[in-house]
């Protein structure tokens, strides 16, 4: 019987790659530089391949990230891989060794952990010459690498809080919905929230939870602190894909007038509860788009021995309803 | 030859009983011809490395199935055991970091203990395994993240960074801890009575207890093997990441099983090997490490591995009904 197993194995395997040999081509950018930009025709010849290692791909954010990398990517000349790790530090070490195993050009990563990747990307860089470049989040041995990229997501966090302490007039009572414990971008995140409080005593935080930056994860938790607490005066969360399980929360117990939501990365959906002035009062902007033209920037720039600049943060930007038209004319 | 003599082939059996080997190196021939970079030398062995972790909770997992219970606390007892692991190394600490022999000890203990822990409620209090192991998922992650408040420990010492992070002959260090794991399966399996107890309580418990053989005692020590592996990749881990991780682990629990079910172990129990195993863990990371090469989505993996799973269990389920009819 199991020789019908292997039959069924390489008829499944089999369809599956040439279904999967083509990948569709990626959207246009949605981001708000790419807007912008005219689609531009890649050069003739690849200059490589470039690896990115991204955190997960499994929210708008995240794919736009994806996204951004191949498209910015291929107008400069390069072939993107896109490797999934899933939040999981275990295996985004196994797909930086994919990467080194192929002989990349250079490997781009959004780190699951500050830690966890760092005896594996310095490999990369020492023992087989391939650059890594952080895009997003960073390691702790930073310095060693070859570059770094991105937004502040302790800043982020700093300014989100800061909307929500001058929404209240620096007095009421929050939730704070942090994502994964244990996670580095989430912990900065939160992180920074704390520092802003520290300036704001009035300001009582009445429940911290623990989602898993999906909207399913978060619903309960808003449906459980506003049941018992129904007059909290707002809910933040690391991200906006949390952010908007508890908006429907809110709205739907008629609070949307007493309590605020906020929610970081300015996505799409979140954009337009800003604008239409209920209870989603904003989220940060994290410009990933100029993340990666800064990426693959520094990577020609390596490429070609010419000197870069290997830290570039990019300030994170908050979004509300007073300024969400000038940063996203085009949504 | 004869319809009969054919069958008894001793040929025609050993292709058939590698059944689940043919399939794997089909998936080789498959892969290689849709992407260069697949037959490296450094990608094989890469495919040896990634298969590490999962093969050592296999192990523990596949005699767990084999005496008809599961174990889903090998994510968990994995990140416990991990910050366990973090906490003897770590130079951030006010204690001095015990030496590498040392963690190995207390890991392997640790991960004994979660694995007596649900034994006890299996063998001897008759919970059943799925809910108590379920508890004890909850407990194990709990606890990782309790220990740490949530956050990574770092400043391991080189000596314990350098346990995964070795080669030796050009192949990685884990490899060679999955090999002795094996091994020592494969030993205990074949050639102890133990095994063949593991086996027969899988196949009828109720027959195994008539017969004489201490039921309870041995599906306890089958759990205290799975606890045992899971504290070893534990370690493993926290040496692999070179800090602990509260997080690692999420998951692996459901690797473990897939590999014992592709490897044609049986999920009622009494049936299947460890080697049929570790050639579950390799196709399950040839898929994972073919797809990434060719820069196919994660997502595609996953309808894969689903995918995979269900031809392995109707196999296991038809091939079954088969017997029974011929009996």
């Amino acid at each position: 019987m199991k020789r019908y197993l292997s039959l069924l194995l390489m008829v499944i395997l089999a369809l599956s790659l040439f279904a999967c040999a083509s990948p569709a081509e990626p959207a246009k950018s949605t981001g708000p530089q790419a807007s912008d930009a005219e689609p531009t025709e890649g050069p003739a010849e690849s200059k490589g391949t470039v690896y990115w290692c991204a955190h997960n791909t499994a929210n708008e954010f995240s794919v736009n990230m994806a996204k951004y990398c191949e498209e910015i990517g291929k107008e400069n000349g390069y072939k993107v891989i896109v490797l999934d790790s899933d939040t999981d530090v275990a295996k985004q070490i196994s797909d930086v060794e994919t990467a080194i195993a192929a002989d990349a050009t250079a490997i781009f990563i959004d780190p699951t952990s500050t830690d966890g990747l760092n005896a594996v990307l310095l490999s990369a860089v020492k023992d087989h010459n391939i650059p890594v470049i952080c895009i997003h989040g960073g390691t702790s041995n930073q310095e060693e690498l070859t570059a770094f990229v991105a937004c502040d997501m302790f800043k982020g966090g700093e300014i989100e809080m800061q909307m929500l302490a001058d929404d209240l007039d620096g007095k009421g009572k929050i939730a704070i919905l942090r994502s994964t414990e244990g996670h580095d971008v989430a912990n900065n995140i939160t992180d920074g929230y704390y520092a802003v409080l520290e300036n704001y005593p009035d300001i009582e935080v009445v429940y911290v939870g623990v989602g898993d930056w999906g909207a399913d994860s978060a619903t309960p938790y808003a449906e459980t602190w506003l049941t018992a607490t129904p007059d909290l005066n707002a809910i933040i969360c690391n991200n906006d894909g949390m952010a908007l399980g508890v908006r429907p929360v809110v709205a739907s117990m008629g609070l949307e007038d007493t309590c605020w939501v906020y929610g970081l990365d300015a996505i799409s959906e979140a954009r337009m509860y800003i604008r239409e002035g209920g209870c989603y009062k904003g989220s940060i902007m994290m410009d990933t788009y100029a993340e990666f033209l800064a990426g693959f920037d520094i990577l020609n720039k390596f490429l070609a021995g010419e000197p870069f600049e290997n830290k570039v943060v990019i300030d994170p930007v908050g979004v509300n309803a007073a300024n969400i038209d000038e940063l996203y004319p085009d949504d | 030859m004869d319809e009969r003599a054919l069958k008894n082939n001793k040929v025609i059996k050993i292709i058939k009983r590698m059944g689940i080997v043919w399939a794997l190196l089909a998936l080789l021939l498959i892969m290689s011809s849709f992407s260069p970079n697949f037959f490296r030398p450094a990608n094989l062995i890469l495919i040896l490395k990634q298969s590490s972790l999962t093969g050592i909770l296999a192990v523990g997992m596949a005699m767990v199935i084999i005496t008809g219970g599961i174990d889903l606390s090998v994510g968990s007892v994995l990140a416990s055991t991990c910050m366990i692991a973090s906490f003897c190394v770590t130079s951030s600490m006010s204690w001095e970091p015990l030496s590498v022999f040392m963690t190995f000890i207390v890991c392997l203990t640790a991960g004994g203990l979660f694995g007596a822990f649900n034994g006890l409620f299996v063998s001897y209090l008759g919970f059943p395994p799925f809910i108590v192991t379920m508890a004890t998922l909850s407990i194990g992650r709990g606890f990782a993240l309790v220990v740490t408040n949530g956050r990574s420990v770092f400043n391991l010492t080189k000596e314990f960074n350098n346990v995964s992070n070795t080669s030796y002959l050009g192949i990685p260090s884990l490899v060679y801890y999955w090999l002795v794991m094996v091994v020592i399966g494969v030993f205990i399996m074949k050639k102890t009575v133990l095994g063949k107890w593991l086996y027969a309580i899988g196949g009828n418990q109720d027959a195994a207890r008539l017969s004489g053989i201490n039921v309870r005692a041995t599906k306890f020590f089958a759990y205290v093997i799975s606890g045992v592996c899971a504290g070893l990749c534990g370690l493993l881990m926290a040496s692999r990441t070179t800090s602990g991780q509260p997080p690692v682990g999420d998951g692996d629990e459901l690797n473990a099983i897939a590999a014992c079910v592709i490897g044609g172990i049986s999920m009622a129990g009494g049936s299947g090997s460890l080697i049929g195993t570790v050639v579950g863990v390799l196709i399950l990371t040839v898929i994972s490490n073919g797809f990434d090469v060719m820069g196919v989505p994660s997502n595609y993996q996953r309808i894969m591995r689903g995918a995979i799973i269900l031809i392995s269990v109707y196999i296991d389920l038809t091939s079954k009904r088969k017997q029974r009819s011929s009996n």
